[in-house]
This record gives structure tokens, sequence and C-alpha cells, in this order.
């Protein structure tokens, strides 16, 4: 029997490389000049560089993680931590730099923005160039601006929120993020506002061997609801370039946010990144992932149920091709009484690809009456690659109801009969199980995205369904 | 247990079991006692030696030798140096390699009934049992094997055990172990199977004593279509803490293999389940599926579950299931409309998710032993 021909992600409508002046560039490597470098560069006050500092320390005295993803190959002395294209933040497209325009232009931003957005950051190696938001939104009190610029209108918010969700100290990359984040978004929904068309933050790293290190905060106030989505890519070098980003979420009393992410780094990028959400009584917090890029990524989504009836939702679907070792999952760590995790995660691994999910699923021993699922699927499309799953299930008290389930193997001969025997070709029973196993990721997503993600996993069909 | 004790020791026996002995005390004496995360040796010390003169064996279908009596024959040699990776941790299997002081090699003989199992009990009175066991099926050759680790009093036992069980062509060994020590006990038990073409493993592991355990069973499915299944149940009350593990490597084509746990936790008790489905490169057509499910008894019980599953090949179906909740309380209510008490209905329940691997104890006696400490762990105790 013949196998799917499923192709590779087509790369090259992320692969133009702009020729943009810059107006900083830091040197090579880390010390704590460059930190007080990029903390004077940014006129940032006086607590956010000796948090730097600190952070500095704490990352210089961890060591490199030993599991998950072989490290080996990242040189953070060869990576420019700081990199500002010679542009000031725009409100309009048609003050951003020619190239810098085309770039977006290409990636569909300003074209998407217009049609469906409520607002759309846009950040260029290590600084946002664009950042608008719907006027309708900023009067009813919805902030969205980029992160340095919060940092100057809403110093004493960010310094109640910078970091306490992730602190420093979580890992070593959590500890290279406070050192040298540059760019990223903050938002804030004020209470009760439901804003009914997604906000956006695109990240693009256009320059050889740099780093992009963004932060994203979002505050979602009681009863308030947002949708926020994240996309990411770069052109393709030799040299490694380095991602590692946070985002820390935080939902108050009954709010509900969702959080979608379409990844799609180049395969000489380490992408090591860290989302951690903290939901509070009746919040709900809803995780959309698609992991189609980078040449390693370490990525595990983190809800911390810590109000009653938090609820969290979790669907990934990743795609390891040639070359590529993408280790994500998630965690749901419940503390609170009657709260409730779903997670759904979908690999594929083709042509020496190698997926991994790796989750935890915690259960404190105040949280009872706690339902949980946890369902873990892996598709592989030849021998050459691997699918390994790997979770741990820890539960601390008898009000318990979980369940866990994976499930690994090939397109199923079964399936493919019974299609067949309904009048499909091989090739299209086939293709068909494909999309529908990428189907509850795709599904969750708004129709625009949905079409990216096909065009991300472009499932070549002989036949014409689709 | 030092080098004196070793040189001692390996001075009354000749050839390779000194050799063995004196290799494993390398191993021994290079690696320090584990520093488990989950199940915690902080306050452990290692036992003094003492000799243990207590087994029992009872022969059934097999030829079986104590291995202190019988000369290391060649073919035991090459298992027990087979150099695979197993067990608990290799300080306990080194221990064992090193120190042992009782054992059995037994050999199954041909015979199509295969009925009369092969017992070996390892009764303890505070003894320190460190048993080195060696199971070798020849081709087409049955054999029903018990292993019994049961306590004669209340006494602190240490109990550190190796079995190495190598099945050759269209052999079938199916291997019981009981663990039912003492309340205070330490038990570490690390297991190994080597399966060649058309080979059965069957494990049935029954977890009921020590304070703290930990037991681990690997295999090596080297032969096409071997088979491995295994079958497992714990109860545990008071403060007792499990770790059992299995890890299972696929290396040949059209290997099966299941594993499918039932658990039942009361009082302080925490369980650790850990399954490692490894399908290497080349297993095609290989089937592997594993599954735990725990009850869990009261509000102050701790469960973990560690289910790993490694694919390195397209063509094969694993999967893996854990679940764990509270007994139904809906059936509860219905069986006590019924006219049963709320502790017969309870133990009905547990019981019968213990019943698979009760009913494949191949010895009656043995059976009503279970059912008993079933009974005993969740009425006799207290009410709640």
């Amino acid at each position: 029997m013949s196998k799917t021909v499923i192709n590779d992600i087509d790369f090259s409508r992320y692969n133009m490389k702009a020729k943009v002046k810059y107006k900083h560039k830091t040197a090579k490597g880390l010390t704590p000049e460059t930190v007080e470098e990029i903390s004077h560069l940014k006129h940032e006050p006086d607590w956010m560089r000796e948090f730097r500092l600190k952070s500095l320390e704490i990352y210089n005295s961890k060591p490199m993680p030993e599991w998950g993803v072989d490290l080996s190959g990242l040189n953070i002395d060869d990576i420019v931590a700081y990199i500002s294209p010679d542009a000031r933040k725009s409100k309009t497209w048609d003050d951003v730099p020619k190239d810098i325009k085309d770039t977006f232009d290409r990636l569909g931003i300003p074209e998407a923005e217009k049609e469906y957005l409520a607002g759309v950051g846009a950040q260029f190696d290590s600084e946002i160039i664009y950042h608008n938001i719907k006027e309708k939104l900023s009067k009813q009190g919805v902030i969205f601006e980029d992160f340095d610029t919060a940092l100057q209108k809403y110093p004493d918010v960010i310094k109640k929120y910078f970091m306490k969700c992730v602190p420093p100290t979580d890992h070593k990359f959590a500890a290279l993020h406070g050192a040298i984040w540059s760019g990223g978004s903050f938002v804030y929904v004020p209470k009760g506002v439901k804003v009914d068309t997604p906000l956006q933050a695109y990240f693009r790293m256009n320059a050889p061997g740099s780093g992009q290190f963004e932060h994203t905060l979002i505050i979602v106030d009681e009863g308030a609801d947002v949708h926020y989505i994240e996309g990411c890519s770069a052109p393709q070098y030799a040299v490694s370039n380095l991602h590692a980003g946070c985002v820390e979420l935080y939902v108050k009393k009954g709010a509900k946010l969702r959080y979608s992410t379409i990844e799609n780094w180049s395969r000489n990028t380490y992408n090591l990144n860290t989302k951690r959400a903290l939901v509070d009584e009746g919040g709900s917090m809803i995780w959309v992932s698609g992991s189609f890029g980078s040449k390693k990524t370490m990525l595990y989504p983190e809800s911390v149920l810590r109000g009653k009836g938090a609820t969290s939702d979790f669907t990934s679907v990743t795609f390891a091709g040639h070359g590529q070792h993408l280790d994500t999952g998630a965690k749901m760590v419940h503390l609170a009484p009657d709260t409730s995790s779903k997670v759904l995660s979908k690999s594929i691994s083709k042509n020496g690809g190698i997926a991994n999910f790796r989750g935890l699923l915690k259960v404190g021993p105040k949280a009872t009456g706690v339902k949980t699922t946890v369902q873990c699927e892996g598709l592989m499309l030849d021998d050459k690659s691997r699918n390994d799953t790997l979770p741990i299930i820890e539960i601390q008290n008898d009000q318990v109801d979980m369940g866990y389930e994976a499930k690994v193997g090939k397109i199923s001969e079964e399936k493919i009969y019974y299609l067949m025997s309904r009048g499909l070709s091989e090739d299209d029973a086939k293709a068909l199980i494909v999309k529908g196993f990428v189907e509850p990721i795709s599904g969750s997503l708004p129709l625009e995205y949905a079409v990216e993600m096909s065009r991300l996993i472009n499932i070549e069909m002989d036949g014409s369904i689709g | 247990m030092d080098e004196t004790l070793v040189k001692k020791l390996s001075s009354k026996s000749t050839g390779w079991i000194k050799q063995g002995r004196e290799s494993g005390y390398k191993r021994y004496k290079g690696s320090d006692v584990p520093k488990w995360k989950r199940l915690s040796l902080k306050d452990f010390t290692l036992p003094d030696y003492k000799g243990y003169s207590r087994l029992s064996i009872t022969p059934g279908n097999a030829d079986v030798k104590d291995i202190m009596d019988t000369g290391m024959q060649d073919d035991v040699k090459d298992i027990i140096d087979s150099g695979l990776a197993f067990g608990v941790d290799d300080k306990f299997v080194s221990m064992v390699d090193s120190f042992f002081n009782t054992g059995v090699v037994i050999r199954p003989k041909k015979d199509k009934e295969g009925k009369s199992p092969v017992i070996i009990r390892y009764p303890s009175d505070g003894d320190l049992i460190l048993d080195q066991n060696v199971i070798i099926a020849e081709p087409f050759t049955t054999a029903r094997i018990v292993i019994d680790y049961d306590t004669l009093s209340s006494k602190n036992s240490f109990h550190d055990g190796v079995t190495r069980v190598l099945a050759k062509e269209g052999s079938r060994v199916e291997l019981t172990v009981l663990q039912r020590l003492s309340d205070s006990s330490y038990n570490f038990n690390s297991v190994l199977g080597i399966l060649e073409d058309d080979a059965v493993i069957n494990w049935s592991v029954i977890e009921m004593g020590s304070r703290n355990s930990a037991v681990n069973y690997t295999t090596y499915m080297r032969g096409q279509g071997s088979e491995n299944r295994a079958k497992g149940a714990f109860l545990l009350d008071g403060d007792r803490r499990l770790d059992l593990s299995f890890k299972v490597n696929h290396l040949a084509p059209h290997t099966t293999s299941d594993i499918d746990i039932r658990g039942a936790l009361k009082d302080n008790s925490y369980s650790i389940f850990r399954g490692d489905l490894d399908m290497k490169h080349g297993a095609k057509g290989a089937k592997g599926n594993e599954s735990e499910s725990v009850t869990l008894l009261d509000k102050t019980v701790r469960s973990d579950a560690i289910p790993a599953l490694k694919c390195a090949d397209d063509d094969v179906e694993a999967g893996h299931a854990a679940s764990c909740g509270e007994l139904d309380k809906n059936v509860l209510f219905y069986m006590m409309s019924r006219g049963l008490s709320y502790d017969d209905a309870r133990m009905m329940l547990v019981e019968a998710g213990f019943n698979p691997v009760i009913d494949a104890l191949p010895d009656d006696g043995l059976k009503n032993d279970m059912r008993d400490i079933i009974k005993r762990r969740l009425i006799g105790s207290e009410n709640d």
C-alpha cells in the first residue's frame, strides 16, 4: 500500500529576508554591560534595570536543562540579544518603513487587521514597529500597548504583575528572558468588557544570529472576555536563532481568555518559550496551539487553576518534519475545588522528525471534585520518525475523576478500507483521515487561521476532496 | 555489607560464581543509594548482612535447585552477565549480585499439561532476604511459577530480590510474584524477562505488604511473535508506599505486550505507577497496550502515574490509558439498596477489580489468602 504524501511546510512565503537598517545592535553574548545597555536604550526605571541584572545572575547560576531536546548546538554567546530596527512605533502602516511593511504585507497582517481583527501589534526583531487598536475598544477602556510603552505609561501595574506568574527563578530560560526581554504586548480588558473580534500580535525575527525575547502580559478583569492570537515566523539562516519569550496571563473571576498561537519559526530557531496562566474563580482559559516550525522547541503552556470552578482547555497540533525535534505539551495544575481541565494533543511526525508530548497533570490535596481528561494522539507517517508521549499524573485526594488516554500509530488500514468501501479512492481516504486528525484544532481557530493552518499542513491530494 | 564480606562469601564458591560476586561488588561500591523523588529513601539505612535459611521449594513441573547448593552453570552465568539494563536501581541489583544469601535456578520441563505449579516461598521472620533467581525455559517448555514473599511475624524484614527469566523459542512462563511482607518492611524487587521467538511471559504481580516497596519488571522482546502480558493488583493502606514500574522493549516484529494494573488506595497510602512502552525501530506490526486504574478510598491518599509511550516505527499500534477516581456512588447506592452493608458493597467493588489477577493464581490456598487480606484491609481496620 502506498503512503500518503504530505508535503513539508511551504516556507517560501516566510523566507523573505528584508534588508533593514538597524539603529542599535548589542554585541554578541551576554554580559551585565549588554543588559545595562538594553535598559539604558529603553529609558527604563531603575527597578527594571535591577530586575534585569538580578535575572542575569540567576541565569548564570542555573545549569542547562538535561532533559527534553538537545541544546548542545545552542551557543548563547553567539546570539545577539538586542537588535532594533531603525523605525519608530507607528499607529498606521503608512508610517512603517517600506522594507518592514513589505514583509508584513506579504505575511498578510495589515489586510487581516482591516478585515477581522480588533487590534494588531507587530514586532520586528527586538522592537515593536506597529501597534494599533480599534477606537471603539480603547473607548471601552481596553488597553493594548507594546510592552515598552506600557512600562512608561502604567509603571505601577507592570511592576505589580511583571514576571510574578513566571518568575526568573522558574528555569534557566525564564531567567534569560528576565535579563534581556524586549518588546511584546500588554493587554488589559476592564471588568465585563467582551471583545468580540480577536487581538493579534505578530512576531518576526529578521536578523541572522539574533534572539527574540518578547514579553506578553494579559490581564482579563472580572467577567471580561477576549481572544488573543499570536503568530511568529522568521526566514531561514545557517546560524542559530533563539526565541525565549514569556507569556503571563491573569484570568480574573468569571473572565474568559482564549490564547491562540500559530508558531512557524524557521528551522534554525531554538524555541524555548514559557507560557503560564493564573485562573481565578469561575475563570476560563483556553489554549489553542499549533507548532510547525523551529529546529528545537520546548514549550509547555501551563494553567494554574487556583479559583473555585476555574476551567482550562488545551488543544494542540504539533507537526515535526525533517531535522525537527518538537517537545511540547501542557501542564494543568488544579489547586481549587470543582476545577476542570481538558487536554487534547495531536502530533504528526514525518521524515525523521521527533514529536514529543510531555505533560503534567497535578491535583492538589484541596482540589476536590476535579474533573480532568488528557488525550494524546500521535500519527507516524514513516518509520524514520519518532513519537513519544511522556505524561506525569499526580493526584493528591480521592474526589477526582481523571481519565488519560494516549495512542500512537499509523493511519489505520481499517479506516482506509471502510472509506474505500464507501467509494473513495485510497489516496482520498488517507488525505481525508489526516485532515480529520487535525480537525479539532483547525476547527477551534477563526476561519482565516484555519485556512492558514491547512496551508501549513499542505496536504497533497490527488483527488478532489477538500 | 563490604569487601571483606564479599571475599568471605566468594571464598566459599568457585569459578564464575566467585567472579560474579566480585564484579557485582564493583558495581555495588560504585553506586550510591538512589535519591528518588517520589518514593523517598530518606531514612533508609542499608541492613547488616545475615544468612537466610527458610527457603521452601515445591518443584512441581520443573527442575528446581537451590542456588547456594548448585554450582553456577554456563547458561546461568550468561543470563546474569547479560548486561541488560533493568531493575529498580543498579544499587539494589548489584547488592543481590554480590551478596545474595538465597535463590533458585528453575528449569521447566516439557509437559503438555503444565499444570502442577512451581511454588517458591521466602517466608520472613525479620529476615534479610537477598534472593538471586534464574528461570531458564528451554524451547517449548511450559511452567507456572509462584514466588511468595510471605511474613511469619510483624518483625521488620528487608527484601531485595532479582529474578531473571529467559524464555527460549516457543516456551511459556507464567510467573506470579506475591509480596506480603510485614507492615514496616522494605521491599525491592527487580525482574528481567528476555523473550526469544514466539515465547510468552506472563507476569502476575500482587503487592500487598511492606511499608516501602519498589518493584520493576523489564522485558526485552527479542524474538519475533513473542508476547508479554502483565497483570497487577495492589491494595495499600496505612502509610504504605509503592513504586511499581514496567518497561517493555519491543525489539522484534509482531511482538505483543499488554499491561493491566488495578489498585486501591486507603488511609495515607501513596502509589506510583510507571509504564514504559518502547517500540524500537524495526518492530513492525508490534502491538503494545497499558492501562492502570486506581480506586481512591480516602481523601488523604496520593496516586501518581507516569505512563510513557515511545515509538520509533510507524507500523505499530500502541496505546495507554490511566484513570483514577472514587467508587461510583450510584453503584454503591444500588448495592446497598439490595441489602448489602456499605463495607460489603465497597469490598465487593474493589475485589471485582482484583479478580482477574487473583483468579490467575495457580493455587486455591493462595487465592483464599488474597481474598482474606483484601477483606481484612477494607473492613478490619477502621470504619469511615
